[in-house]
């Protein structure tokens, strides 16, 4: 049975990680998670331990519009620092926008996976547990 | 001694006298037997008013008239009137009337003594005539002489001996005309004389004539009128000799100067054809033609054969030219009018060319045509020289002309650019685009780059410079301080024109006035950039309190856990609260944008900053914040009040919110006049900003970038938002963890 050991979400929206964390919990698949405010949190985490794959994830849930550093910029960082990371991550875009521009910018990102507009069903979060293994 | 009645009568009535009296009531009771004989008529029909009846009618109202008043007056008088005559002719008589008074001085009529004048009249009448007719004379001299300032008149007898003299020609010579009468036309002719008098004879033949004559370098025209006689003879004739020199010299200069003229024209044309004139002959009575070699090789015959006939030639021309030669050459032939013509001709190659052809006849001394002659020449180089240059001359024109309506019609300034030389060539329009004045100004290359904006000016030198060394193509835009002090956007082109070793001749380019439409442009960028704006403020900041709602309601529908379902509850508080607060920022920010017309108030920023300070003075006295102010530049703005109070508060209480946590705040502000405009700064040391990531996103709503709990990212939004509205700018210089200076530029003050 495919699982993730280890999932990020990036955001600010204390409502929202609370909610997000609720829902994730009952999926058995997801073995840990931790919540970060913002880009800068958590790319600063993933620099701390590039080498590290134990402690760098296995799926990312990115917000966009974020104090200090947002999704946009720490997709910047994230895909220069990218050849060095010990482990293969899967991003997804999880915003409230439903502007098309930040779907088509999502996009040319080749690290993000899927745009995903908030909220996510939970067949959604079951489909992108079953992604990760392949 | 006196004499007796009886004597006195005696002598009465055999005096020639004719004598009547009138009593002293004026009639008549006496005639004269004198009287009676002349009238042939009785004493008693002539008593009373009978005389009247002798009078001629046409004189006796005036006789009637004059004895009346001299009666009157017992005067004497003297009349003539005419009297019929006893064999019915009327004879003029001088009547002497006088008042009869006798001894004793009593008045007892009149008496008229009559004598028969009209002999002696008809001699007076003569006299009269003969004077007036002189004096006419003399007038009709008079005006001849007036309308003929130059001449001599005179009037010839049949004698040839001057009758008559008179004429202004005789004064302008030094001549009496007095000297001349009775003088002989022969004598005064001299060697001339003959030639005179036969031209003199065929006036007295009764012919009006004109001759002229050339006399010591005068020349005369001499105009005769022959005088009839009543006989219809011709008795003497009148001459009126006019000094026509002057005008017979300009005539001559006149003529001179065009043969001179004609001359010069002649030998020019003849020398300018001379080096490869061909010429012909053609002789009508043998039909014989002769060629000049060079007509042989023009035409492309052989030299050594003879002439090919006429019709030969055919094949020379183009069917228009032939027809036009032919026409020509019979009009020659038939009436000696020469002519000369270019005509089109096709050599043995086939190529087309351009003949001059000149053809006249030659006449014999009995003026008869007897043979035509003909120069021609090849005229193609000349001609098509001629014809290329007024096609070039014409296409350049057109040219010009298309240029000028572009560019008027595209506000284009047009430019050449001697490289070499280096000297300058600009329409009107770039001396307008510069704002320099076309009559005092000499365009350059320099004169040129004092306008260019200072931060454009390295780039479009540079610009040119790889234009002319042929790095690339001149194709840029720059910006341009007008003198009037606008800034103009220029979008310029140009050409580069090289001599044959790739050097860099000349340089032609056109600059367009592109403020307008990037006004324009700018104007749509910023309206499209606010539209995005709203789009990802809806997007992101309403919508994301939205599903946190929607899911918080899911949450408390599916939840059995009443603590659990109090907490989901109790968080949809602050999630509303939450999105309260975005759509009112929205909404003001709306607001901002909306007050275009907002008014300008005149504000003084010491007090201004005053007031913003008091707000905050809990929190400066709490961080021990030293604030120090500079407004002396510009003290004054104006601005509308709610948006300084805006700009002061938010910058400020930044200062005061992002201070370091290692030092007091030092806050500085100050103010810089700029030209029009006025630049505000707000320096701290706080924290400072890593503009790294800040970037453009510093001043959009909802941005933030600091991890503190009072940041909203909505105050430089606002002011952002609210100074876009006005038309300044606003910007950020900052280095993390040494502090940060906001500037704002308050334009046109």
């Amino acid at each position: 049975m495919s699982k993730i050991d280890k999932l990020f979400l990036i955001d600010d929206d204390e409502i929202f990680t609370m909610l997000f964390s609720l829902s994730l919990k009952k999926n058995k698949s997801i073995k840990s998670m931790e919540v970060f405010e913002n880009g800068k949190e958590a790319i600063n985490h993933i620099e701390d331990h590039a080498n590290n794959g134990a402690m760098l994830p296995d799926v990312i849930f990115l917000d966009l519009n974020m104090p200090i550093m947002d999704g946009w910029q720490f997709l910047d960082r994230y895909e220069s620092i990218l050849p060095k990371l010990a482990k293969r991550i899967d991003v997804y875009v999880l915003s409230s926008s439903i502007f098309p521009e930040d779907v088509d910018r999502a996009k040319s990102f080749n690290s993000v996976i899927e745009y995903l507009i908030k909220p996510i069903a939970n067949e959604k979060l079951v489909e992108i547990v079953a992604n990760h293994e392949k | 001694m006196s004499l007796a009645l009886e004597d006195l009568s005696a002598i009465v009535e055999n005096s020639p006298v004719l004598i009547w009296k009138a009593n002293k009531e004026g009639s008549a009771e006496y005639f004269s037997e004198s009287w009676l004989q002349f009238t042939g008529r009785s004493h008693d029909l002539e008593l009373g008013n009978g005389w009247r009846e002798g009078i001629h009618p046409g004189d006796l109202p005036r006789c009637t008239e004059a004895y009346e008043k001299h009666f009157q007056q017992r005067s004497s008088f003297e009349i003539q009137y005419r009297l019929k005559r006893h064999d019915g002719i009327y004879r003029w008589i001088l009547d002497k009337v006088k008042p009869h008074i006798d001894q004793s001085g009593q008045f007892k009529g009149y008496i008229g003594y009559c004598f028969d004048v009209t002999d002696n009249r008809r001699a007076e009448e003569e006299t009269l005539k003969a004077k007036e007719l002189a004096e006419s004379n003399e007038r009709l001299a008079e005006r001849i002489a007036e309308n003929f300032p130059n001449s001599y008149i005179s009037v010839i007898e049949d004698d040839f001996t001057i009758g008559f003299t008179s004429g202004q020609e005789f004064t302008n010579q030094g001549l009496n005309p007095q000297d001349f009468i009775g003088l002989n036309v022969k004598d005064v002719f001299g060697e001339l004389a003959n030639k005179v008098v036969s031209e003199y004879n065929k006036s007295f033949a009764g012919k009006e004539n004109r001759f002229e004559l050339e006399i010591n370098n005068q020349f005369q025209l001499y105009r005769t009128v022959p005088f009839f006689n009543d006989q219809g003879k011709v008795t003497k004739i009148l001459v009126v000799s006019e000094n026509i020199t002057a005008a017979r010299q300009h005539e001559r200069e006149l003529q001179n100067a065009k043969e001179s003229a004609e001359q010069t024209a002649k030998e020019l044309k003849e020398a300018q054809k001379v080096a490869s004139l061909a010429s012909w002959h053609l002789d009508i009575a043998t039909d014989q033609v002769i060629w000049s070699e060079e007509l042989y090789k023009m035409y492309g015959f052989d030299p050594s054969l003879p002439p090919p006939p006429y019709t030969e030639q055919k094949k020379i021309f183009t069917p228009e030219s032939w027809e036009t030669l032919s026409r020509e050459l019979a009009k020659t032939q038939e009436e000696g009018i020469p002519y000369e013509l270019e005509l089109n001709f096709v050599r043995e190659d086939k190529s087309k060319g351009w003949m001059w052809v000149k053809g006249e006849a030659v006449f014999d001394e009995n003026e008869v045509i007897v043979g035509l002659r003909g120069v021609a020449q090849d005229i193609t180089e000349r001609k098509n020289l001629a014809i290329a240059l007024q096609h070039s001359k014409r296409v350049s024109e057109e040219n010009e002309k298309r240029l000028l309506v572009a560019s008027n019609s595209a506000h284009l300034g047009i430019w050449e650019w001697d490289v070499q030389e280096d000297s300058l060539i600009w329409d009107n329009r770039m001396y307008e685009l510069y704002g320099y004045n076309i009559e005092k100004d000499t365009p350059s290359f320099k004169l040129w780059a004092a306008r260019i904006h200072p931060e454009d000016k390295e780039q479009a030198i540079k610009d040119v410079n790889d234009a002319l060394e042929g790095v690339r193509e001149f194709d840029t835009s720059f910006r341009v301080i007008h003198r009037n002090g606008k800034e103009l956007h220029i979008s310029g082109h140009a050409s580069v024109l090289r001599d044959s070793k790739g050097k860099p001749t000349r340089m032609i380019g056109v600059n367009r006035d592109v403020t307008e439409s990037r006004s324009k442009e700018r104007t749509l960028e910023n309206q499209n950039k606010q539209l995005i704006d709203f789009s990802n403020i809806i997007a992101h900041n309403l919508r994301a309190p939205l599903v946190n709602i929607q899911l918080l309601v899911d949450y408390i529908e599916q939840c059995d856990d009443a603590e659990k379902r109090n907490m989901f509850i109790g968080k949809q508080r602050s999630v509303l609260n939450h999105l309260n607060e975005v759509f009112n920022e929205l909404m003001e920010s709306i607001q901002i944008r909306q007050d275009k017309e907002i008014p300008s108030d005149k504000i003084v920023l010491k007090d201004q900053l005053d007031r913003t300070l008091k707000g905050l003075e809990s929190q400066i006295n709490e961080y021990e914040a030293q604030i120090n102010v500079d407004f002396d530049s510009a003290p004054i703005i104006h601005y509308p009040t709610k948006y300084i109070d805006s700009i002061l508060s938010n910058t400020v209480s930044n200062s005061l919110k992002y201070r370091s946590p290692e030092r007091s705040p030092v806050i500085n502000i100050k103010t810089k006049k700029v030209n029009d405009d006025v630049i505000l700064s707000i320096s701290d040391n706080g924290l400072g900003i890593d503009m790294s990531l800040a970037k453009k996103h510093i001043f959009k709503i909802r941005k933030v970038f600091h991890d503190h709990p009072d940041a909203k990212g909505f105050g430089l939004f606002l002011i952002k938002t609210q100074i876009d509205t006005m038309g300044g700018d606003i910007w950020v210089e900052s280095t993390p963890g040494q502090g940060s200076t906001f500037y704002v530029k308050f334009i046109n003050q």
